[in-house]
């Protein structure tokens, strides 16, 4: 390896992004309109999830239970229905989520002790669906169990460290950050190394003095510089326009994001190598990294809940040890060495793909 | 006309035979699709199976094992065992729990019962403190013999499970056709230019119109047949019902490969290196993607970003997509969504012809 080599290989890799400055702003300014996407566009909570109800009896107790029930921020009853058929419809047309039926003998049940009511929920929407179902379950049980002034069986104390407001943006965040990248870091790299091959350059290279390694390693860097600004970018978006907390070390999110992009560069320039051509790269890099980053991650899945053979399939993926580290120091504000695990299998990986991304590289036909 | 027919003819087998010819690009059009289906399928789950939960217990009192006993028969949740919160704490911190349930010293005198969820977890953390508060306030319920004065009889219309996999995998065919077949198109206008055969088509009797039905059409066919396979996948496979008109998914799923081929063409119209095709498709898809209530559903997005997603044709596709599978219902079920479809569609169709000579 030598350094004068690396150098006029990457000096041909910036005049060749420099040259094309629609590209280039888009590798700098895609992240952080992404990041502002998925910021503002991601809730999973419930709040405000419109509800319909159909009081088929209109005395003071019924009003009591559905005046409880609009107070909360979660519901907004945004229909009343006069009969089962508008319920129905209201369902399938989606304009609610769910729908409660307070009957005709709710008052006089209730006095027995042993008032029915019935929750239709839209099942196409399994998630939204359960939340709704939990939160409406919970509130009415708590209203019921204080109603004759007694005291419930049990107190539940609900907290949550890392994000006491529950701002479900803080959570996601952090994940994004290493979705967004994980994306961007192989699609740079994944198209450079086809170029070359389909526009048949490595004819003209292999007459140099070039070796692979050289090849590789300055074929690689301009893009590390232009993913670390990346990373730098998107996580000031987070901590000054959407005020996530960094409570971990700054050096060691920077030290850990480094490590991932590295990875990621490498998993880019493996599928170059492997493609061929930049058509089939774009969509292997694309197939291999946005819907594994964003669904194997554990970024919004978890992946305890996946079958056994899944749970072995997400170890392969990068972007898995991202965010679970990216979430640690941003909201818990550990050092990366607390979470070793994780900071090994990346360390593991980049090894491995150095190794086989050298291998691969002979069909270069570069020296050595 | 009839030449024109000819020349079409001629276009659609170089441009079939130029797709299919690269035996990784067949690979391609068949089997990542079904492998994202598959792995996606299993993935795709926001309920609660399994989920790692922390137990400090410093009253080790028989009511706190009954209780414990309750939450461990359900086999939705994993008990570990910590001697104090600190303890506790370092296991949150290198996320091996989820959430943590304490139960005081005094516990059997006075009983309350502290859940904390990791608030670093979005979505199931909040789900299983969800689903541990509704587990005991029941146990403690039946303990006590007292009967809540009201009962909530609940049912899930269209998936009485709440399977989140009936709802994500329609989602997932409308995510990979629309990404596969965008990049297609402009890939395969701007390699063209790229490599320079452009100028040699130019030179043809080959007029505008055709040579891009002769892009179009190769790339909308791999799209239906994507459509086609993984629809067969999803019910066969995963059991995922069908109860809605096959006629009007195929009608469907041709506005929609309209939409996202015209997109495709539009973004060919601004590149002229591969790369730059690639990057600019993937920076449409994404918020087409994220936007179409895919995942994150559109009602809780701010009323801004809810207009926004009046411009993407997955939103649209994604509605009548799972209905058809969920809910049923034929072509006249969603007007409104097959002319927004059609008009954004045409629109980009022809804003890419206006913008390619």
């Amino acid at each position: 390896m030598r350094i004068q080599q690396i150098r006029a290989m990457a000096r041909k890799e910036w005049w060749h992004l420099f040259r094309d400055p629609r590209s280039l702003a888009l590798m700098l300014l895609m992240p952080s309109m992404l990041l502002f996407l998925f910021g503002y566009a991601i809730r999973l909570d419930v709040v405000e999830a419109p509800i319909g109800v159909l009081q088929e009896s209109h005395d003071s107790l019924a009003n009591d239970l559905l005046a409880r029930i609009e107070a909360s921020h979660a519901f907004h009853v945004v229909a009343h229905f006069n009969n089962r058929r508008q319920l129905k419809q209201a369902i399938q047309d989606g304009t609610v989520w769910a729908a409660l039926v307070i009957p005709h003998s709710y008052a006089a049940d209730l006095i027995q002790g042993k008032a029915k009511l019935q929750l239709i929920l839209d099942g196409v929407d399994a998630n939204s669906a359960r939340l709704v179902r939990n939160y409406l379950l919970g509130l009415i049980n708590d209203y019921a169990m204080t109603l004759n002034g007694a005291q419930p069986p049990i107190q539940l104390e609900d907290r949550t460290w890392y994000n006491e407001s529950k701002e479900s943006r803080y959570a996601i965040m952090p994940g994004v950050i290493a979705i967004v990248m994980a994306v961007i870091g192989a699609l740079m790299t994944s198209l450079t190394v086809a170029r070359e091959m389909e526009l048949g350059n490595l004819v003209m290279l292999r007459t140099t003095p070039l070796t692979r390694g050289e090849f590789l390693v300055g074929k690689l860097t301009p893009y590390l510089v232009i993913g670390t600004l990346d990373l730098l970018a998107a996580v000031a978006a987070a901590v000054y326009i959407f005020d996530v907390p960094l409570r971990g070390p700054f050096l060691g999110l920077a030290l850990v994001s480094v490590l991932f992009l590295l990875v990621v560069s490498m998993q880019g320039a493996l599928i170059s190598l492997i493609a061929g051509n930049q058509l089939l790269a774009s969509q292997m890099a694309l197939i291999s990294t946005f819907l594994p980053a964003f669904l194997l991650s554990g970024f919004i899945f978890a992946i305890q809940n996946m079958p056994a053979v899944l749970q072995y399939l997400t170890l392969i993926v990068p972007a898995r040890y991202f965010v679970t580290l990216s979430k640690a120091i941003f909201l818990k504000g550990t050092t990366p060495f607390l979470l070793w695990g994780e900071l090994t299998a990346l360390c593991v990986m980049t090894v491995l793909l150095a190794a086989v991304l050298f291998a691969r590289s002979k069909k270069l036909g570069l020296l050595k | 006309m009839n030449e024109s027919w000819i020349r079409l003819r001629a276009l659609l087998r170089k441009e079939f035979m130029q797709l299919l010819r690269d035996p990784r690009m067949r690979f391609f059009v068949i089997l990542p699709p079904l492998i994202q289906l598959v792995i996606f399928g299993y993935a795709a789950a926001l309920d609660v199976r399994h989920a790692e939960v922390g137990v400090v217990d410093l009253a080790q009192s028989p009511l706190s094992r009954e209780l414990l006993a309750a939450v461990t028969a359900t086999n939705h949740f994993t008990l570990h065992y910590f001697d104090d919160m600190r303890e506790a704490r370092t296991a949150v911190d290198r996320s091996k729990i989820r959430a943590v349930m304490q139960f005081p010293a005094d516990f059997e005198q006075h009983p309350a019962l502290q859940l904390i969820a990791d608030g670093s977890d979005s979505n199931s953390a909040q789900i299983i403190v969800g689903e541990l508060s509704q587990l005991i306030r029941q146990a403690m319920q039946r303990r006590s013999g007292r009967i809540p004065p009201i009962q909530v009889e609940d049912r899930a219309w269209f998936n009485p499970n709440l399977d989140d996999r009936a709802y994500f995998v329609p989602g997932i065919m409308a995510n990979v056709v629309l990404i596969a077949t965008l990049i297609l198109t402009a890939i395969s206008v701007v390699r063209e230019r790229e490599i320079g055969t452009l100028e040699r088509l130019l030179v043809t009797p080959v007029g505008r119109l055709e040579f891009l039905l002769g892009k179009l059409i190769p790339v909308g066919c791999v799209g239906l047949f994507d459509v086609m396979l993984i629809s067969i996948v999803a019910i066969a496979w995963f059991g995922v019902p069908f109860r809605g008109d096959l006629f009007a998914l195929f009608f469907a799923s041709l506005l929609f490969l309209g939409s996202s081929l015209g997109l495709g063409l539009l973004v060919s119209s601004y590149a002229s290196t591969q790369q730059q095709a690639v990057l600019t498709a993937f920076f449409i898809v994404m918020p087409i993607v994220i936007l179409s209530g895919f995942a994150f559903p559109i009602r809780n997005m701010p009323e801004s970003v809810q207009l926004l997603t009046w411009f993407d044709p997955l939103r649209y596709y994604l509605v009548i997509v799972r209905d058809l599978f969920l809910k049923g219902g034929g072509i006249t079920s969603y007007p409104f969504e097959y002319i927004m479809m059609a008009l954004l569609g045409i629109g980009a169709l022809l804003l890419s012809m206006l913008r390619i000579r």
